[in-house]
């Protein structure tokens, strides 16, 4: 760690037509080698940050910099994203949009063959990046039959295949489900530890890699300082951090705990007084969907196997799982979409499919994983103009209802302007305008921030207050740590754990948030939990 | 076995397609092209030769009355219509109609050579064979193959979304609610797209020229277009310039070569993916390009090589000459190597077992 | 300036060679039998249609056809393949609804490229290549093409009727231009000199064409005609719309 991998010195960036700054005198400095954690809000400049790094910012954007960058003894600035595409490689967080050429072998070929290499020495380059990705299998596929993981594994591979010294990657696991950011955190570390690759990552799920890196950058907000340190030392007053360390924050532990481990040696006279379950059991409403024994099978291949799950007015389950683990076509069942070999599935007493599809969708809400997919018309309003129409309802006060959602000042904005965050609560809106009673979510907090999470969280138990009946797909523990009132574990098509979240946890340690693992008493799952049960909240 | 030498096959026989009528090369050919079919089935999965004879039994029904009514002439007259109808109206020959029905052949033997081809190469593959000239288009439909599965699959994720929200599909008109965000998502993705292209080095691989150089090849490539263009009309229209026209559209031709195999020169890249050129592949290469070599010199072996004219003065028995044959048994190279191949592989495989 | 010059010419001369069978009557005149020059003329025709392609696509090298460009082309024309593979009534597929509106939207150059190359890939990936991908690729590129050199009225039902109105005549002359490909065939150079009087070659050989057109492809080139102007109609302006706000928002622009 002698000589600097990359320096900014009073960086100054704003894009063309902005109005404000997006990064304000930024100054830092990093040793080769590192492992760098960068985190912030989205929307916060972090990406642009990153950017920098490789000359995209400001030659692909154009707009107004200033100051010095250099990486690798380079100007970034004065190259561009071409001229460093030999010393710095860089992964983007849609695993679907940053290939050229259809098969893998091909496409790690692809920054080669744009340098002019050799042909025998891209044949041993294309060998060992597979080798250090572990995805020589996957040599001969075609990328579109790839699942997220391995395309993101496929995009660090392509990205070394010039042997850069600098890896960025700008939020890479974002779409990916916690087993296959858990692969490709540990793929990045052996590139790191091993290989002595500088790795620069921007990420939303702290509790993963906070323990492995070397420097935290803390990314405010716009136009704000970078601050940057020792991950202990930014997290003591990052408005981010991993749920161990807010806790410790809170309750006043020093050092910061980074792992559940290092917060297990600290906590334990917070061990001993165990506290009665804090959450009030769910005073359940009456059946709304219920699946009785329901099978389904795509051809030989069986997604469901004799799967009952009942859903009451008032509550919010959770239906956990690995990918592939039958979530999404119990959903689909559950909407009448799918109609199941076996078993059936009932909206208030009636089977699902004897009903027109119209009218079951009249009661139950679908909001898609990817709210890109229903987002088309030119402003926010119309889109719930546009679903009251389909539905064949009155008009109501728009306004109102948008505030809800704090979209109050969105309502003449063109939805795909808006950030991730925001078109997913227009998404929300889009479905929720239409008064349903039960509503099924797919993955709502993928792409989200903590901050927006939060947003989340609160607005869907303001619904279930209000009576109406969630079920929600995900691979978020702390999501359904905070809000769910029972969960249901898939595992190859079968329920294998059901129950509340604080005992399935207990069971299942891969589906148990870092809270519940320090705790070990299935009563207390979130930092929120923690501070209500000693009084501090 | 190297895509080219596939090419070069798929060439000579579209080459014969084109310029015979001769009923006995025709059949042959097709004989040719139909083993090369079938021997290929083995690899493959599906069979469309169904398919090929449903659409020659459409192409006849088109070809063959079509010359029956518009041609008048021959020596078997089979029956007459009014002779009021405007073209249509005259005697109905046996030549028309047979000469109908070769006219009918020949495309059926183009499709089914194209066909066979289709079986034995992959075609998205062909893109990696494009000349250095054509770096950005090849590149362009690179992309648009690797985007097409992602699109249709987004397709019919923000169908069902929108269903569920309430939307009726009834009609065309009822689409919009698709069309709009796939072509929004579409334009988002080629952002990254290209932001992860220029991040790998995309772009270097394209030498500038200087401004004057550019101009140059320009100017030349305009001058080329336009020069090939009045050679064709002198050579179709012109009374005594038919030959001038004829040397211009030749020079022309030439100077446009040149100008791509400049804009070729410029472009520096490598390619990872190499066929080799195995000894399989030079004979069918070989072969392939022996029988397109006489094909296109037909005329020397004599006016009425490949000529076959069933109207008077000429003769329904077609004459044959035996230059001909040149172009046709080569023709018969991949359905023999692909035989061989089989039997060697499953050689092989009984020795496995 | 002068790669819109080359696009004309390129395409001048593709009309020439397009039309050629027409001209043809004229040329067996000094010759003992017409075929023995006739012969392969298919042959000539195609191979002019490819050197047209080639002459385009290898002027490209010589803009600044940055990465952009280059992705937001990739994915359209993704796009407009997997358009293509849906089916329509009456055989027709929504494949001229992009190039139309992009042509319109980024330029001729554009146009040209997004519809010829939509030909190209989606033969490749359904196993479609023949002699018939040239004519294809040629004329659909002329459809984007024209599109980016229409005028841009003010009034967006003026600009909107102006792109069907296209949309209708691009989608008949397609077919009539697209039979010429196989119009040989029917109708060799051969059997033209029984017919052939000075001076008549040219009209008698379209007379004939009409014939052959009306009686082959003309109901469904109708359909194509219609299915255009329904689309554009449908979803012309959000469409526009979209790819305009796109353009603004990333500065992006084929010279």
């Amino acid at each position: 760690m002698s000589s600097l991998a990359a320096s900014f010195q009073g960086v100054h960036y704003k894009y063309p037509d902005a109005q404000q700054h997006s990064l304000a005198g930024v100054t830092l400095e990093l040793p080769e080698g590192a492992f760098v954690l960068v985190v912030g809000p989205s929307g916060s400049g972090k990406s642009t940050l990153l950017r920098v790094l490789n000359g995209l910012v400001p030659n692909f954007y154009g707009g107004v910099f200033g100051g010095v960058a250099r990486v690798c003894g380079r100007d970034p600035v004065a190259l561009g994203p071409r001229g460093m595409s030999d010393v710095v490689g860089f992964v983007f967080q849609d695993p679907e949009a940053q290939f050229v050429v259809d098969s893998v072998e091909d496409e790690l070929a692809f920054g080669m063959e744009m340098r002019a290499w050799p042909q025998a020495l891209m044949a041993t380059r294309v060998q060992e990046v597979s080798e250090l990705l572990g995805i020589t299998e996957l040599l001969g596929r075609r990328v579109s039959s790839l699942s997220g993981g391995q395309r993101q594994r496929v995009a660090i591979a392509a990205a070394l295949a010039l042997r850069p010294k600098v890896l960025v990657l700008d939020e890479p696991t974002s779409q990916l489900d916690p087993a296959a950011a858990d692969e490709l955190f540990d793929a990045l570390l052996a590139l790191n530890k091993e290989h002595g690759l500088t790795v620069i990552l921007s990420e939303h799920r702290l509790e993963r890699v906070a323990q492995y890196a070397d420097i935290v950058w803390a990314v405010r907000g716009p136009g704000q300082p970078v601050e940057a340190g020792e991950p202990r030392a930014v997290f003591r007053t990052s408005p981010l951090a991993p749920p161990v360390a807010m806790l410790g924050r809170a309750l006043g532990w020093e050092p910061v705990p980074l792992t559940v481990e290092e917060a297990r040696a600290q906590a334990r006279p917070e061990l001993l007084e165990a506290k009665k379950d804090g959450r009030r059991p769910p005073a359940p409403g009456p059946v709304r969907l219920a699946a009785l024994g329901i099978s389904y099978s795509y051809g030989e291949r069986k997604a469901l196997r004799d799967v009952s799950v009942e859903l009451h007015a008032g509550e919010i389950v959770a239906v956990q799982g690995h990918n592939g683990a039958g979530k999404t076509t119990l959903l689909k069942c559950m909407l009448g979409l799918l109609r199941p070999q076996a078993g059936h599935v009932l909206l208030d007493g009636k089977k699902v499919h004897d009903l027109p599809l119209p009218e079951v969708i009249r009661k139950v809400g679908y909001v898609p994983q990817n709210p890109n997919s229903i987002l088309f018309q030119e402003t926010v309003l119309a889109e719930l103009q546009f679903t009251r129409r389909s539905h064949g309802l009155k008009e109501i006060d728009y306004t109102a209802f948008l505030s809800r959602f704090g979209l109050a000042g969105y309502a003449e904005s063109y939805p795909r302007d808006l950030s991730q965050g925001e078109r997913q609560r227009v998404a929300l809106a889009a479905i929720l305008v239409a008064e349903p009673e039960v509503l099924l979510l797919d993955e709502p907090t993928l792409g989200l921030d903590y901050a927006q999470k939060k947003e989340l969280i609160g607005f869907l138990r303001e619904l279930r207050a209000q009576g109406v009946a969630i079920l929600m797909a995900t691979h978020d523990v702390e999501l359904v740590a905070s809000c769910a009132d029972r969960t249901i574990i898939l595992s190859q098509g079968q329920v294998v754990d059901e129950g509340p979240p604080g005992a399935v946890m207990l069971r299942h340690e891969r589906y148990a948030s870092q809270i519940a693992r320090l705790f070990g008493d299935g009563l207390r799952l979130t930092v929120e939990d923690v501070l209500e049960s000693t009084g501090r909240c | 076995m190297h895509p080219l030498a596939h090419c070069l096959w798929v060439l000579a026989v579209a080459a014969i397609a084109l310029s015979t009528r001769n009923p006995v090369y025709l059949g042959v050919v097709l004989f040719a092209v139909w083993l090369t079919y079938r021997a290929a089935l083995k690899a493959a999965t599906s069979s469309a030769w169904g398919s090929i004879v449903r659409l020659g039994l459409w192409i006849w029904a088109i070809t063959i009355p079509f010359n029956a009514i518009t041609a008048h002439v021959g020596r078997y007259e089979l029956f007459r219509l009014p002779p009021q109808l405007p073209l249509v109206g005259g005697p109905i020959t046996l030549e028309g109609i047979l000469f109908g029905f070769l006219n009918g052949l020949a495309l059926v033997l183009l499709l089914a050579a194209f066909a066979a081809f289709n079986m034995m190469v992959d075609q998205a593959q062909l893109l990696r064979l494009l000349p250095p000239a054509f770096y950005h288009a090849g590149m362009i439909s690179s992309i648009a193959v690797t985007f097409i599965p992602v699109t249709a699959s987004t397709f019919a994720e923000i169908k069902q979304a929108q269903t569920l929200r309430g939307h009726r599909f009834r009609g065309m008109r009822d689409l919009l609610p698709i069309m709009a965000p796939l072509l929004a998502g579409a334009l988002e993705r080629s952002i990254q797209l290209s932001e992860a292209m220029e991040s790998r080095g995309y772009g270097s691989s394209v030498q500038p020229l200087s401004r004057r150089a550019e101009l140059a090849l320009q100017v030349l490539a305009l001058l080329s277009l336009l020069g090939l263009t009045l050679g064709l009309f002198l050579r179709a229209y012109g009374q005594t310039s038919r030959l001038l026209g004829q040397l211009l559209a030749f020079a022309s031709t030439a100077a446009l070569l040149a100008v791509i195999w400049a804009q070729g020169r410029r472009v520096r890249r490598t390619h990872y993916r190499r066929w080799h050129w195995t000894g399989q592949s030079l004979v069918l290469a070989g072969c392939a390009a022996l029988s397109l070599a006489t094909t296109l010199s037909a005329p020397l072996w004599g006016p009425d090589a490949l000529h076959y004219y069933p109207y008077p003065p000429g003769s329904l028995r077609p004459s044959l000459a035996w230059p001909v044959l040149l172009t046709i048994i080569p023709l018969f190279a991949p359905a023999i190597l692909l035989r061989l191949q089989a039997g060697h592989d499953s050689g092989e495989a009984k020795t496995h077992e | 300036m002068l790669n819109t010059a080359i696009l004309l010419a390129a395409s001048l001369l593709g009309l020439a060679s397009l039309f050629y069978p027409f001209a043809l009557p004229n040329a067996p005149q000094g010759l003992p039998t017409p075929a023995a020059h006739s012969a392969d003329a298919p042959l000539v025709f195609i191979a002019l249609v490819v050197l047209c392609l080639a002459a385009v696509a290898a002027n490209l090298a010589s803009r600044q056809m940055n990465s952009k460009v280059i992705a937001v082309l990739g994915v359209l024309t993704g796009m407009n393949a997997v358009l293509r593979a849906i089916p329509g009534p009456g055989g027709f597929s929504a494949i001229f609804l992009l190039p139309i509106l992009c042509g319109h939207a980024y330029g001729a150059t554009f146009g040209f490229l997004l519809g010829s190359l939509s030909l190209l890939v989606s033969a490749l990936i359904g196993a479609g290549v023949g002699p018939w991908l040239p004519y294809q690729m040629l004329c659909a590129g002329w459809v984007g093409m024209v599109a980016g050199w229409l005028p841009r009225p003010r009034h967006p039902k003026m600009e909107l009727a102006l792109l069907a109105l296209w949309g209708a005549v691009s989608g008949l002359a397609f077919g009539a231009i697209m039979n010429l490909w196989f119009w040989p065939f029917i109708s060799p150079p051969a059997q033209h000199h029984i017919y052939w009087e000075p001076g008549l070659g040219l009209l008698d050989g379209l007379r004939r064409y009409a014939l052959f057109y009306a009686l082959t492809s003309l109901w469904w080139d109708a359909m194509r005609a219609a299915g255009n102007v329904l689309l554009i109609a449908l979803f012309g302006r959000p469409l526009l719309q979209a790819l305009r706000r796109f353009q603004r928002r990333f500065h992006f622009a084929l010279a």
